[in-house]
């Protein structure tokens, strides 16, 4: 009896010991050797997931369908991306300039990044990706796919990780622009289960269902022009000082395997 | 145990951590919800080796802690308490070895780690002054089930491949060193 309470006591000292080494973060050269070591691993089975994913989720009466929506939406992407250039061109041709001179003067490159886990909260659309401070990612840094559709943003680092806050997360806030107005107008906030709002859009702005909404490129490491998402609806009295609508984003989190972290080229690691 | 097993126990919690926090976390729901680390140890404790489990729980638990998008501190730490709870259970009140007991320890060990991350989602809010997600309940239940349908298959394999929870043989034909 005495030895099981001795163990007893042994195992919850150790605990605590742990908690606390916990606390005062001494456990963290350990916890970053461990990640380097079992990063290899992680990557292994997350493309793993991936394709099991990929095999759990297709319906065999509905494969068609699916392929044809997947064919119809890299089109639609791709089209929107076109419509925001010429439009880009034609009504801010200047902007455009100052774009181009913004981006040769400060340059930002992609550093292509696997997401490797995703959080298993609806409400919470966060996701961790294999890059981390040692890649030359900071707090902040905007995360795009494609051709430059903007899907989160960089919330938290460790070496050789960090945490996506992707657009539809509840704690996401990112500050928007119509397209070709360039000025920052609303507010997107994420909803949880891949839903986002546009809010805090003043009444005189005017917004109209299809409009695209981008960056604002008012955050520091967060470039402008950058696609966030489609208006769909629009809700809001007249009378009232701001009006929302609910937004479409242009990016399917739960397809997401691959992204890209916008680096400023002065970052790059040597 | 000899430290051959010791090391299978290392690698398996390692594997088997990795394994839920990645692997698991980019399947759709339900299968995302399947949670192996808890069950397993807490087969272990069932197959009398209490240590094993805590440290299978711990290694397994630090793995997905540093892997793991859903930020809840400390949840390695809760899970080594909640086999050791669930240990001393196992050994004074839950003492039968049956499918039915395995089912009521793993939910038992559920339901402290499930208390103990609220708790830690609280403290964290308030003591660090950071917004932890804590897990929702609305799908708990997918994770309990889960739970009981993996812990079940478990011991069903352990007792079908080892004969050891046969109440006819003989102790001295069975694995326990204890």
């Amino acid at each position: 009896m005495r030895v099981r309470l001795t163990a007893s006591v042994v195992v919850i000292l150790c605990i605590i010991a742990v908690a606390i080494l916990y606390v005062a973060r001494m456990l963290q050269p350990l916890e970053n050797g461990a990640r380097t070591v079992l990063l290899p691993a992680g990557r292994f089975f997350a493309v793993v997931g991936s394709s099991v994913r990929g095999a759990l989720l297709p319906d065999p009466a509905v494969d068609k369908l699916q392929e044809r929506n997947t064919e119809l939406e890299a089109r639609l992407e791709g089209l929107v991306v076109d419509y925001v250039r010429l439009r880009a061109l034609e009504e801010e041709n200047r902007a455009l300039q100052q774009l181009i001179a913004f981006q040769k003067d400060t340059g930002y490159d992609g550093v292509p990044a696997r997401i490797i886990a995703r959080s298993s909260e609806p409400r919470s659309a966060t996701v961790l990706i294999d890059r981390g401070s040692k890649d030359g990612v900071e707090t902040g840094m905007a995360v795009i796919i494609g051709n430059g559709i903007f899907v989160g943003k960089v919330t938290a680092l460790r070496e050789r990780i960090a945490t996506v806050t992707l657009v539809s997360d509840e704690r996401s806030r990112i500050a928007a622009a119509a397209l070709g107005r360039g000025k920052l107008f609303g507010l997107v906030e994420g909803r949880g289960n891949g839903v986002a709002r546009l809010t805090l859009v003043p009444q005189s702005e005017p917004l109209e269902r299809d409009d695209i909404v981008v960056t604002a490129g008012t955050e520091e490491k967060i470039p402008a022009h950058l696609v966030v998402g489609i208006v769909n609806d629009i809700e809001g009295k007249p009378t009232d000082p701001f009006k929302n609508a609910s937004l479409e984003p242009m990016a399917k989190t739960e397809q997401l395997n691959v992204v890209m972290v916008l680096r400023p080229a002065a970052l790059r690691p040597q | 145990m000899n430290r051959r097993r010791w090391a299978l126990v290392v690698i398996g919690a390692v594997v088997i951590g990795l394994f839920q926090a990645t692997l698991i976390s980019v399947l759709p729901s339900p299968w995302r919800e399947l949670q192996p680390v808890l069950p397993l140890s807490v087969l272990f404790v069932v197959l009398n080796r209490p240590k094993a489990a805590v440290v299978f729980a711990g290694i397994a638990g630090f793995i997905i802690h540093l892997f793991s998008v859903d930020t809840v501190p400390f949840a390695f730490i809760w899970m080594m308490l909640a086999i050791a709870i669930i240990a001393g259970l196992s050994r004074s009140v839950l003492t039968n070895r049956s499918m039915y007991a395995t089912a009521a320890l793993v939910f038992g060990a559920r339901m402290i780690v499930q208390l103990c991350a609220f708790l830690s989602s609280f403290l964290g809010s308030f003591m660090f002054k950071v917004s932890y997600s804590a897990p929702s309940f609305s799908r708990l239940w997918i994770v309990v089930l889960w739970d009981i349908v993996f812990a079940s298959i478990g011991f069903l394999a352990v007792a079908i491949f080892t004969r050891r929870f046969l109440v006819t043989l003989n102790r001295a034909y069975t694995y326990d060193e204890s």
